[in-house]
């Protein structure tokens, strides 16, 4: 039925924006071993980019190159500035976990100081929805689905195929191993938290079109649908991330034409209630992943 | 009595009393990886029965298989003839069975004192409303524990650090003081796990010596250790375990004439201040 | 002038009763809950519905409204409070969800409750919240004579809840709970059904939170989602640290500090920018740079927690132990008692 086939391709476009976001926080929980509560900035930090840019300059392609730059910038100024220098004081995981938690908010408030409390729009040209076999799409939504895919292509090459992908998940493994293997795992820390968040700034900019307006929550409102799409798929598992990112996707658009799409986030919050209390590690979990968690 | 699962002659000080622990077909596997295949044995009560093997073999997940922390795909546990092996480990801990660790984890933040008395019998003292509603009954219960923590400190050397935080103890102070943790708890069998790991000769010698102080108080022990003059000393039987399962087992002499002795030990020192690699 | 001393007084009370609650859950048991403040919440809407007059819609829908006296609405807010602590406790700390997976649960209960309540309008009034809720002690009082009623009523709350606290801490039970922030797997193999005691702090510090929340309720007057979003629970956080994690009254003397200096900080912003939601911002802003700044650079705080000392006698023994010059003993003749210096 058309319902239905326009519900599944709105979750194909929620899937693809969601897995960018959901594979950049799996990369980066793989290697520092505790969530990022600031993650959800980084998507904000490229969405207000974008806007600024574009203002400036009136072009839009500009404006989403430096928006990734800007929340590939976020990610690494988070690690060196606020991550690096508690990981020689302290590792407790309570610690860094409020010291992200904290920073998220600051940003947060650097940001409504920046650019006021108020709704930001975004200048796109107005788009006309057309029928692609049983989904409705706009242009604007085609390309989201084409670039992410081409993104998690691209990923799963570098990470499969280069001797960086090969550190970092060597990193994510064992890091004291990758260490003693000679990986200079600190400069592969730092090289992970770029892609994360060049990644997160294309969700960003991503949720920022489709929307159309955003304020200084954007991110901070998706961080939790991020959680449930990483944890469903299984925590530091970059293809269980995509897959959760489908799953969470699709069941809530598919709810929501079923039931009431007021409640899409309570679907998706209901999934990730689900997987924390049935099975924390995810899909793909391993019992090691388990007690180390 | 106890049972083998290998050839390697005759096992144990041939006791006829039940043994406090006993191990039956245990397996954990990780996917295809066999970790432990198939692991048998049984500590005599009073005994020190010693764990041997080379890096990876399985004794490792063995004994956190024992205490509870990684639930075995099959096989049995008893301890003092109670099956324990669905048990959670608080539970098994309940029933008398302590364990060490690897790398020393003493409460760092708490003082010395604190982690022998969090150590002792609770008798009462963990409930919250008897915090409360009966506060005498627990201060005496704790009075009664203070006078223990003492005695057994001054018993081990520590007396004097009693009120410093457990951080500032040197890694064999800190063994010295998880032994005395156990020697308080009115356990029945203590798994130690590498307890002479990272430890300098000198202190070596408490730390054996700390071992026997367990066996006197009527604690049966299973020592795991790559300390093989250690093991010689304190243990008897010694089993050795390879790739998961219990490849040998007997006395000293009996496993270092085995082929499991000369393919898993070549090259390896026998004195007692080397650690295996 | 004293008018406003004694808000600022009695709004430090309220944190500080907040932040006790919060040391038993996080700095005594370790257990970070984000979603610490909802308890505070549940506690103001529970006295809110319990003591006020019923709603009248369309403009002020809620639940309840049994003008129900003062005292009821305290007891209902403790036990709501604890109930729901116990039911987010139960499910959050039970299992294998510890470290990130905890947070990110707390997390969620903290936004989604939020959310809840803001958008149903027939809960709790939605996102303009309870108003006319009644003062305590009667009617007949001027305003002043309320506010030192009031202030010297939760002085007193503040010192049993203090007294509650410590004694927690000092007993056998606080150490438990110290134990199992350490090293919970050393304490699950050493016996401690470590669940069992994190469920019962987690309970102990939600039901502050309620109380907190209802006497807040009960001097407002009035109480929306405005005031308990997750900044308000870093806020009580970073009391908590800046007091000194696991001491009770480092956290008190925590919470007076920082509420004495925003404040401050409060009056004197207005005169520094014209935008008064930016003023928010900015205080939503200093908590976090404070915390990250006190994490860094002085993560015990003001007041660090103190070790007690071993009730012991030298010598008392062995005879082989040589009697130690100014060593802490215990009277001779006198059962001897764990003395506990730490507050």
């Amino acid at each position: 039925m058309s319902g239905l086939g326009q519900a599944i391709g709105y979750g194909i476009v929620t899937s693809a924006i969601l897995g960018l976001s959901a594979i950049a926080m799996s990369l980066q929980f793989g290697v520092t071993k505790h969530a990022n509560l600031a993650h959800g900035e980084f998507l904000t930090v490229a969405a207000y980019t974008l806007v600024l840019v574009q203002s400036r300059t009136g072009s839009l392609a500009l404006a989403v190159v430096c928006a990734v730059v800007a929340g590939a910038a976020a990610a690494w100024l988070l690690n060196r500035i606020v991550l690096v220098p508690f990981r020689k004081v302290s590792s407790r995981l309570a610690v860094m976990l409020i010291v992200t938690f904290c920073a998220g908010q600051i940003v947060q408030g650097a940001l409504a100081i920046g650019f006021g409390l108020n709704y930001v729009n975004v200048t796109v040209s107005t788009q006309v929805a057309h029928q692609v076999g049983p989904f409705l799409w706009t242009s604007l939504d085609e390309i989201i689905i084409a670039a992410a895919v081409v993104i998690f292509a691209g990923v799963f090459a570098v990470l499969y195929l280069t001797p960086f992908g090969r550190s970092q998940r060597a990193v994510a493994d064992d890091i004291a191993l990758a260490r003693v293997k000679g990986i200079r795992a600190d400069r592969v820390l730092w090289q992970t938290w770029l892609l994360v968040g060049a990644l997160a700034g294309v969700a960003g900019v991503a949720l920022a079109v489709t929307s159309g307006t955003f304020n200084n929550q954007l991110g901070f409102n998706y961080l939790l649908v991020t959680f449930a799409a990483v944890i469903v798929g299984g925590l530091g598992k970059v293809h269980g991330a995509l897959i959760g990112a489908v799953i969470i996707g699709l069941v809530t658009e598919i709810s929501g034409y079923y039931l009431s799409s007021g409640y899409k986030q309570v679907f998706a919050l209901l999934l990730l209630a689900l997987a924390l209390i049935l099975r924390p590690s995810g899909i793909f979990a391993t019992e090691a992943a388990e007690t180390r968690a | 009595m106890s049972t083998t699962s290998a050839p390697g002659g005759p096992a144990g000080p041939g006791t006829t009393a039940e043994p406090v622990l006993q191990v039956t077909d245990i397996r954990k596997y990780y996917g295809a990886v066999h970790a432990v295949d198939g692991c048998s044995m049984a500590v005599p009560q009073g005994a020190i029965v010693g764990l041997i093997g080379p890096n990876g073999s399985g004794k490792s997940t063995f004994i956190e298989v024992l205490s509870g922390l990684v639930p075995s795909d099959s096989g049995r546990i008893l301890l003092n003839g109670t099956d324990i092996t669905r048990m959670a480990p608080y539970h098994r801990a309940r029933l008398g069975l302590r364990r060490t660790f690897q790398a020393s984890r003493l409460w760092m933040h708490l003082s010395v004192a604190e982690n022998l008395l969090a150590s002792t019998p609770p008798r009462g003292r963990d409930s919250f409303w008897r915090t409360y509603l009966r506060p005498g009954a627990v201060g005496r219960a704790e009075a009664d524990s203070s006078v223990v923590a003492a005695e057994v400190l001054e018993r081990f050397g520590l007396i004097q650090m009693r009120d410093q935080p457990a951080a500032v103890l040197s890694g064999g102070q800190g063994r010295l003081l998880e032994f005395a943790r156990i020697l308080v708890s009115g356990a029945t069998v203590a798994l130690l796990d590498e307890p002479l790991a990272g430890v300098n000769p000198v202190m070596a010698e408490s730390v054996i010596s700390g071992i026997r102080d367990l066996q006197r108080s009527g604690i049966s022990v299973l020592l795991v250790e790559h300390n093989l003059g250690a093991v010689e000393e304190l243990c008897d039987p010694i089993y050795g375990m390879s790739e998961g399962r219990i490849a040998v087992s007997g006395s000293m002499r009996e496993i270092t004439a085995s082929t499991f002795f000369a393919d898993a030990y070549i090259g390896a020192s026998r004195s007692a201040g080397t650690d295996g690699s | 002038m004293i008018q406003f001393a004694l808000t600022s007084l009695i709004f430090l009370t309220f944190q500080a009763i907040l932040v006790l609650g919060l040391n038993v859950q996080f700095g005594l048991t370790g257990i970070l809950n984000l979603a610490y403040i909802v308890f505070y919440a549940a506690g103001a809407y529970t006295a809110g519905v319990l003591t006020g007059p019923p709603p009248t819609p369309p403009g002020l829908t809620y639940i309840g409204g049994w003008n129900l006296p003062f005292y009821v609405g305290i007891l209902g807010a403790m036990v709501v409070a604890g109930l729901l602590s116990a039911l987010v406790g139960a499910v959050a700390l039970g299992r294998r969800l510890r470290g990130s997976y905890l947070a990110i649960t707390t997390l969620v209960v903290a936004v989604v409750a939020l959310q809840v309540v803001s958008q149903a309008q027939g809960l709790f009034d939605g996102s303009l919240g309870l108003l006319n809720v009644p003062l305590p002690f009667g009617r007949g009082l001027s305003s002043d004579a309320f506010a030192y009623l009031y202030t010297g009523f939760m002085i007193v709350v503040v010192a049993i809840c203090f007294a509650v606290s410590a004694r927690l801490r000092r007993a056998p039970f606080g150490r438990i709970l110290r134990v199992i922030r350490e090293d919970e797997v050393a304490a699950s193999v050493f016996g401690y059904n470590i669940f069992k005691y994190k469920l019962i702090a987690f309970t102990f510090g939600g039901v502050l939170a309620g109380l907190a929340g209802c006497l807040t309720i009960f001097y407002v007057g009035s109480f929306s989602p405005a005031g308990w979003g997750v900044g308000e629970t870093l806020f009580t956080l970073t009391c908590v640290f800046v007091g000194g994690a696991g001491s009770t009254l480092g956290v008190v003397i925590g919470a007076s500090v920082i509420s004495l200096v925003f404040v401050q900080l409060t009056t004197l912003l207005p005169t520094l920018q014209s935008d008064p939601s930016l003023i928010l911002v900015a205080r939503g802003m200093l908590i976090p740079l404070l915390l990250i700044l006190v994490l860094r650079f002085r993560p015990t705080g003001l007041l660090p927690e103190r070790l007690p000392r071993l009730a012991y006698r030298p010598g008392a023994a062995a005879e082989a132990v040589p009697e130690e010059p100014g060593e802490d003993s215990s009277p001779p003749g006198g059962q001897p008692q764990v003395s506990g210096g730490q507050r």
